[in-house]
């Protein structure tokens, strides 16, 4: 009995350890030409292609682009 | 009028088929490829300092229209995010007047129709015999040079034409809206939709706040206070339209 017990203890302790969210957020600031700052959370890390595209619709909509 | 954009559009037309879109988005998309690699990362910054020189595009969306089978496929960006949807055609019921006029030295005759809900000025040019036109306009005996709608919201105007010196743009096209939901490295998403929810997605996408941030799981944690987005979307097709489909 008492090494089933044990072994349920152990089986918790394991389980409780493996539902433990380990959870990154990344964080960036992005600057345009006409001074419009806007800082985000990410849940995901961004590729260049996603920060540059992010990038150009700010410049678009809050300098009115090129 | 408060908002005026300019539009830098192209139409490409090959075999009873078309495709109208942005020139300056179809050329950052062709960059895009030379840029960055399979998982967005800089393989070529001399590509990318050619993507930021460009001209941001004005209208981030796609129409494609096969005239043959009576089949239409309209695509919408924004940011991250690609909305997807096909349909049949509908024909619209032009009114042929009498009117005609030389516009870039084409004889030209006046057309009028309420489609999509709007109503419809164009002028078509027998002269180049094709059923096209911008956007989503076509079905009268010629090009479509000129079309404008009642409420002075939106003017297409024919600037040039060409002939195509390549054939794979509508390929290319096609390939960056895809027929399926994918979520390409948690960035990108694209969503195939119908008619209805494609329209009303890229609607809450561009004007209701915080709805782009949710769709893409980004959240802002400050921005510089008082500066509101400078141009106010009005979409091609009034939300009106949609009450009774």
């Amino acid at each position: 009995m008492k090494k089933i017990y044990a072994f349920a203890a152990v089986a918790a302790f394991l389980f409780a350890g493996a539902i433990k969210l380990y959870a990154e957020s990344y964080y960036y600031g992005f600057l345009t030409s006409c001074g419009y700052e806007e800082c985000v959370e990410l849940s995901f890390q961004p590729s260049d292609d996603f920060l540059a595209t992010h990038l150009e619709v700010l410049e678009a909509e809050h300098c009115g682009g090129n | 009028m408060d908002w005026v954009k300019y539009l830098n559009m192209r139409l490409d037309y090959i075999d009873g088929k078309s495709v109208f879109y942005d020139e300056y988005s179809y050329e950052r998309d062709s960059l895009r490829l030379l840029a960055f690699d399979e998982r967005g990362m800089t393989k070529d910054p001399a590509e990318y300092y050619k993507i930021i020189s460009l001209p941001n595009p004005k209208l981030d969306e796609v129409t494609f229209m096969d005239y043959n089978n009576s089949n239409y496929v309209q695509c919408y960006k924004r940011i991250s995010i690609t909305m997807r949807s096909e349909g049949k055609l509908e024909m619209p019921s032009w009114t042929l007047t009498d009117e005609s006029d030389t516009i870039d030295s084409c004889k030209c005759k006046k057309a009028i129709a309420d489609y999509l809900g709007r109503t419809w000025i164009v002028w078509y040019t027998e002269e180049i015999p094709i059923p096209a036109g911008p956007w989503r306009l076509w079905g009268t005996p010629g090009l479509i040079v000129d079309a404008k709608d009642s409420e002075d919201l939106f003017h297409f105007k024919l600037v040039w034409t060409d002939s195509l010196e390549n054939h794979n743009r509508m390929d290319f096209l096609d390939l960056c809206y895809p027929r399926f939901n994918t979520r390409r490295n948690e960035e990108f998403r694209h969503f195939f939709l119908s008619p209805f929810e494609a329209e009303r997605m890229n609607m809450r996408l561009r004007t209701e706040d915080g709805y782009y941030e949710d769709m893409a799981g980004i959240r802002v944690i400050r921005r510089t206070p008082g500066r509101e987005k400078k141009m106010k979307y009005i979409p091609l097709i009034p939300s009106d339209y949609w009450k009774n489909k």
